[in-house]
């Protein structure tokens, strides 16, 4: 009985964590997913349309991979959530079951069969329990469940058309009439077995598992008929490397390198790469279009915005390529496995670890992947704290900074350079405080029993490109659309600060001395034009705000252009160093622009002494170590955290953090009198 | 197959139902009721690598209790200690066909007959 398309008629794919689900979501889906949202939280919802061979449609929705519909975490509260919201009369749930781990995975599948839904099991990996030699027969299995079952490898792609079929079968049989022999009445039936157990005292949560656990063995003894397999496995074999004493550590190090060097040194290229194509193009607008605020608005604000938003995109797509080729291999769970014991010694657990590292080169993918951890309080923990970390947009301004203050100055007891001693410092800074601030959260704000750390080391396995691809674009077009948006925003906002409002005499003023100076003087032109972007930062709003927060900065030793340059960086840190160029009127610099430091060294407070003494320089490191001046990271919180609540703690804790540590350096570091000839 | 697969349900909870008025009838399962019938017990963090233990009661926090029984560590379920981590916490268990790692904390509240 074919069916028309009949809106909201959903498939739901639950399924054990690494049981092939998000592979078989492909297969079924042909690789064309929207990934949405669930509301007040951060958990990817993925829809696709699946059409069956009788042009009949339905819904497939991929829930997060749970071990029980008694959620421990985030992502199972919500596969828990929409499987009990489900309507039997128009859902049919797909419970991929991994075939080498059957017990265990029936458990979740039995779960939802008690809840009186259709169910239809995938029994994955069948390709490899044929390798152990285990003979399973999925009919006797169905049999003795009283579900029905499919074998399948979603991996070698064998049984996904069965599979499809079956399900057209299910929903096309799915009609009124048998919609009531379906129905089970088993919520009742759970209440009054727990009202009964409870009242002789046995915990009825336990008694439950316990009861299902026996009744999926009885049903497995029927299905197989050797042995569970025990031989040694391919798995086993790699394993005694890989988490070897002395090799495992070694090969734990060189993938984390590796993993670290793309994030810090492949990435480099292609953001490159971005960055020269967003000013070629800001370029030929600039050109090409009448000069005015609109022109400008385009080029330098949405452009600007926009080149903002791509330039993080090579470190996202690596890193979580990288991290869906560890996942997808089973590796992953070898790295949490190998690094627990450190984790543990700082309150946390393994899975924490690729998150922190790749925080050093960036907290934006960073804060992303902390999607990989299960538990909600670790991870705002991690997420909350990460930001602290040193990161590589960090570096320019202490390049620029430890060059300016220590150019000249003799090596320390004749070894050390003063600056690598300074960066080798701030970097032991930044991860002492975060660690101080983690452990101050959990004992705060996110305070309660640890979760048990359980964690499944599923089999290694050959990973799929097209899966890698998938995962990690996925990622990306969620970072593009909904972190990309507010940061295009703020670039805008920033850019209005930084130019408006304009002050006429001068514009005026300049116009005719460039216009002049050009046809006589090219380089005198160019200084004209330093000269007037200096001036005309000074008149804008940005300048303006800059003046009247320098008494707030003054304690610090920063005057109102560091201000400036303070602003003008919550773009991203580094801009702080062109920012600075343009008041200072050396023009755009980057961080090796000898004119920049030379006018740093030049420049005074108005009463003649020394804008940039060691100590205020140290001071302006701490400052850019420990504050939020990174909107990308602000976007990106509110991304993941669905709300305003939480990028605004960051940026006030770490704000104030920075504000008083600085202070205190700069006050004890003048009534010490160091560094501040 | 058409609908009456799923008439099914019935069974399995006829089978659910059976196997709760069974466990009645035995006077439950609390976990230090199986401990203390014999002496060779011991923690399955105590178990030496590579050898296989059976499961005879879970004495941890109910949260930790329940997630291990759902994972499928129950009484009577047989474990093998595969390793410790390089670092020596955790350790890897196999069970059930896969493979599971806990920590040596966690493992300490689990009592295995060798």
């Amino acid at each position: 009985m074919g069916l028309s398309p009949i809106a909201g008629r959903r498939a739901l794919l639950v399924g054990n964590p690494n049981s092939g689900k998000t592979t078989l979501f492909n297969r079924l889906s042909g690789a064309r997913a929207k990934v949405g949202n669930y509301p007040g939280v951060t958990v990817d919802r993925r829809v696709a349309s699946v059409m069956f061979d009788d042009r009949t449609e339905i819904e497939l929705v991929d829930l997060p991979g749970t071990y029980s519909l008694q959620p421990r975490s985030e992502d199972e509260a919500i596969a828990s959530s929409e499987i009990r919201n489900a309507n039997p009369g128009n859902d049919v749930v797909v419970c991929v079951v991994d075939a080498t781990a059957l017990s265990r995975a029936l458990y979740l599948a039995v779960q939802v069969r008690e809840l009186g839904l259709p169910v239809v099991i995938a029994l994955n990996m069948m390709d490899l329990v044929k390798l152990d030699q285990v003979s399973l027969d999925p009919e006797r299995l169905s049999e003795a469940l009283g579900i029905v079952v499919v074998p399948i490898s979603a991996n070698r792609n064998e049984g996904v058309d069965v599979l499809k079929a079956q399900l057209q079968q299910t929903f096309g049989a799915y009609t009124i009439s048998t919609y009531e022999k379906i129905q089970y009445p088993l919520g009742l039936a759970e209440q009054a077995r727990a009202q009964q157990l409870t009242s002789m005292g046995i915990d009825d949560a336990e008694a439950v598992v316990s009861a299902r656990f026996r009744f999926i063995d009885a049903c497995i003894e029927r299905a197989r008929s050797s042995p569970e397999n025990r031989r040694r496995t391919f798995t086993d074999r790699i394993d005694g490397v890989l988490t070897h004493p002395v090799w495992g550590l070694l090969v734990f190090l060189v993938v984390m390198f590796a993993m670290f060097e793309a994030l810090f040194s492949w990435s480099e290229p292609l953001i490159g790469a971005v960055e020269s194509a967003i000013a070629a193009l800001q370029g030929w607008i600039l050109q090409s279009f009448p000069a005015g605020a609109l022109t400008e608005l385009v080029a330098n604000g949405i452009v600007a915005g926009v080149g903002n938003v791509l330039v993080f995109a090579p470190q996202i797509l690596l890193l979580f390529l990288f991290i869906a080729f560890l996942e997808d291999t089973g590796y992953l769970a070898r790295v949490a496995f190998v690094i627990d014991r450190v984790m543990r010694a700082i309150g946390l657990d393994g899975r924490a670890f690729v998150p922190l590292l790749s925080s050093f080169a960036c907290a934006v993918p960073a804060i992303m992947a902390t999607r990989t951890m299960e538990n909600r309080r670790d991870r705002m923990i991690v997420m909350l704290s990460l930001p602290l970390i040193s990161c590589s947009a960090r570096l320019p301004i202490f390049v620029l900074i430890v060059a300016t203050i220590f150019s000249g100055t003799a090596r320390i007891f004749h070894v050390f350079s003063p600056a690598a001693v300074a960066l080798f410092a701030l970097y032991l800074l930044s991860i002492a405080v975060t660690l101080f601030v983690a452990a101050l959260l959990r004992r705060t704000l996110f305070r309660g029993a640890p979760a048990p750390f359980v964690l499944e080391l599923p089999r290694y396995r050959m990973p799929n490109g097209v899966s890698l691809w998938l995962s990690a674009w996925y990622r990306l077009r969620s970072f593009l659309v909904d972190a990309g948006t507010i940061i295009l925003a703020m670039t805008i906002i920033l850019w209005a600060l930084l130019n408006y409002p304009k002050n006429h005499e001068v514009e005026q003023q300049y116009q005719a001395a460039i216009a002049q100076a050009e046809i006589t003087d090219a380089s005198e032109a160019a200084r004209l034009r330093d000269e007037r972007d200096s001036q005309r930062l000074q008149h804008s709003a940005a300048g303006k705000i800059g003046h009247a927060i320098e008494p707030v900065l003054k304690p610090l030793g920063f005057d109102w252009r560091i201000g400036v340059g303070i602003l003008g960086s919550f773009a991203a840190r580094e801009v702080f160093v062109s920012t600075l160029g343009i008041v200072f009127g050396t023009g755009d610099a980057d961080e090796n622009d000898q004119s920049l430091r030379t006018a740093l060294n030049k420049a005074t407070w108005p009463d003649g002494s020394r804008l940039i003494t060691p100590l205020s320089g140290i001071c302006l490191m701490v400052f850019f170590l420990l504050a939020c001046q990174c909107m990308s990271t602000i976007a990106v919180v509110k991304r993941e955290t669905m709300s305003w609540k939480w990028p605004a703690f960051l940026f006030s804790y770490m704000t104030l953090l920075a504000y008083v540590v600085t202070l205190l350096v700069y006050q004890v570091g003048r009534m010490m009198s160091w560094g501040i000839a | 197959m058409d609908l009456s697969d799923f008439s099914g349900i019935g069974i399995v909870f006829a089978h659910v139902n059976d196997i709760h008025y069974q466990l009645q009838m035995q006077g439950g399962t609390s976990p230090s009721d199986s401990s203390s019938t014999g002496p060779t017990t011991c923690a399955l963090s105590e178990v030496p690598v590579g050898k296989e233990a059976r499961i005879v009661g879970l004495h941890g926090e109910h949260g930790l209790r329940l997630r291990l029984m759902e994972l499928g560590l129950l009484c009577g379920t047989e474990v093998t200690v595969v390793r410790t981590a390089p670092l020596g916490d955790p350790i890897e268990l196999l069970l059930r066909g896969y493979r599971l790692s806990i920590r040596i904390a966690d493992a300490s509240t689990v009592e295995v007959r060798v």
